[in-house]
């Protein structure tokens, strides 16, 4: 009887994780070349907040050498970057201007949340965007205008 | 009535004495992680942001990430106008930089004359008892505390260097200095030996100001539980003045005057 009752209460626990699917996103931006005589590749950053928690997605930043340039990314810092030693797993080089296709899976049980995308250059400027996704709205493209440092996003929701 | 007025002159007589602000400025207040080496300014100064006077090399107190008084805060080096040190921070977290004597300075002050002309000494009663003509009126000695803070946090923000001591008087940051963003409300709790006080007066001078025309600082007045709230609109530097009078509790003096100079910035976010 009590091995039933498990196996029935492991049943329960496994349906229910298939029914939370995590949430997965295609984030498609770009870097622009702006016309400058010093140009250095920006640091970028990608992630989502829901309330005070933040869950990191992307940091792109100069390899190698200690890093002490990273709290230029000013929000991705007070957020994420001070606080968790493990970011190195989701980090890549910095990379020049171009277009770029990013895919993450965002915390599964959020269905509304705000994707940042953050980007800071040596000598230049650093633009700072945001959207609110809302994954019961039936809304799967969000678009964020270009800024400084950032050309247009396209976040798709799958 | 006439005591208040009096009162009030010696506020002001004691305000004009010590109108030099301590400011400690670091070169940063965020970095990004140890091991790091900060620039570090402390003056006395007629303007916010500027170099004036140097203060004593004996009363830098700075305070490490683990809450201990640091042993090793570099070579101090007094200057004409400025007093400076380069401090080396080798772990991560807050650090707390003050100066401050622990000796308080007294004012002792008196009228005079027909004309109850106002004269003051520098000195507690105790002192001056010598140098007070028979004939004085309304003697009365103020006790000053003054000490000027600032913090810096390397990675990520702790809590040691913020909790309360309970010991004398106080300025709590609640919002944590690693935590001041443009647009946002900065939170603060003023202590008197561990309890909250009401009606200390707050005045944030911005650094921008100096280049900008905009000198109006902003001001605040502590609630019934000691907290304070300022809301900061631009990044930058500020120097924030914080001021108390009350009944001192010791012989030695009528009244107390406490101030805490504290320079903090505030990230454009």
């Amino acid at each position: 009887m009590r091995s039933l009752l498990n196996t029935t209460l492991l049943g329960a626990t496994l349906s229910l994780a298939g029914i939370a699917q995590a949430t997965t996103i295609d984030v498609t931006f770009e870097i622009p070349r702006p016309d400058t005589e010093r140009y250095a590749k920006p640091y970028v950053a990608i992630w989502a907040e829901q309330g005070r928690e933040s869950e990191h997605l992307l940091v792109w930043h100069l390899q190698g050498e200690k890093d002490k340039w990273l709290s230029d990314l000013r929000r991705w810092w007070r957020k994420i970057g001070r606080y968790d030693a493990q970011v190195d797993g989701l980090t890549g080089a910095t990379k020049g201007p171009g277009s770029y296709s990013e895919q993450f899976s965002v915390n599964d049980e959020w269905d509304k949340f705000t994707l940042y995308v953050e980007a800071a250059r040596e000598n230049g400027g650093r633009s700072l965007v945001k959207a609110k996704v809302d994954l019961n709205d039936g809304q799967s493209q969000y678009r964020i205008p270009a800024d400084d440092e950032l050309g247009e996003i396209v976040i798709t929701v799958k | 009535m006439f005591k208040a007025t009096l009162c009030t002159l010696g506020l002001l007589a004691a305000s004009s004495a010590m109108a030099h602000e301590l400011m400690i400025m670091p070169a940063k207040s965020i970095i990004t992680e140890a091991p790091a080496t900060v620039a570090v300014d402390v003056s006395a100064s007629h303007g916010v942001f500027r170099f004036d006077k140097p203060v004593g090399t004996d009363n830098i107190h700075v305070y490490g990430a683990d809450g201990k008084r640091m042993r090793d805060i570099g070579t101090v080096v007094k200057g004409k106008t400025r007093t400076s040190f380069e401090l080396p921070i080798a772990q991560d977290g807050t650090y707390k930089i003050v100066y401050g004597s622990s000796d308080p300075m007294y004012m002792t002050t008196y009228t005079i004359g027909k004309r109850d002309t106002h004269k003051r000494l520098r000195g507690s009663l105790e002192q001056v008892k010598d140098l007070i003509p028979d004939n004085a009126k309304n003697i009365e000695t103020i006790k000053m505390n003054r000490y000027g803070m600032t913090f810096i946090t390397a990675k990520m923000p702790t809590e040691e260097v913020i909790k309360p001591s309970n010991e004398g008087f106080e300025i709590i940051p609640v919002t944590h200095p690693a935590d001041y963003i443009n647009g946002e409300t900065l939170e603060f709790q003023t202590l008197l030996d561990g309890k909250a006080v009401e009606g200390v007066d707050v005045t944030v001078k911005a650094e921008a100001a100096l280049y900008n025309g905009e000198l109006e600082p902003i001001k605040a007045t502590s609630d019934k539980d000691g907290m304070i709230s300022v809301e900061i609109e631009n990044a930058g530097r500020y120097a924030a003045t914080f001021g108390y009078q009350g009944d001192n509790p010791g012989a030695d003096a009528d009244k107390s005057f406490y101030t805490v100079f504290y320079t903090f910035e505030v990230v454009y976010e």
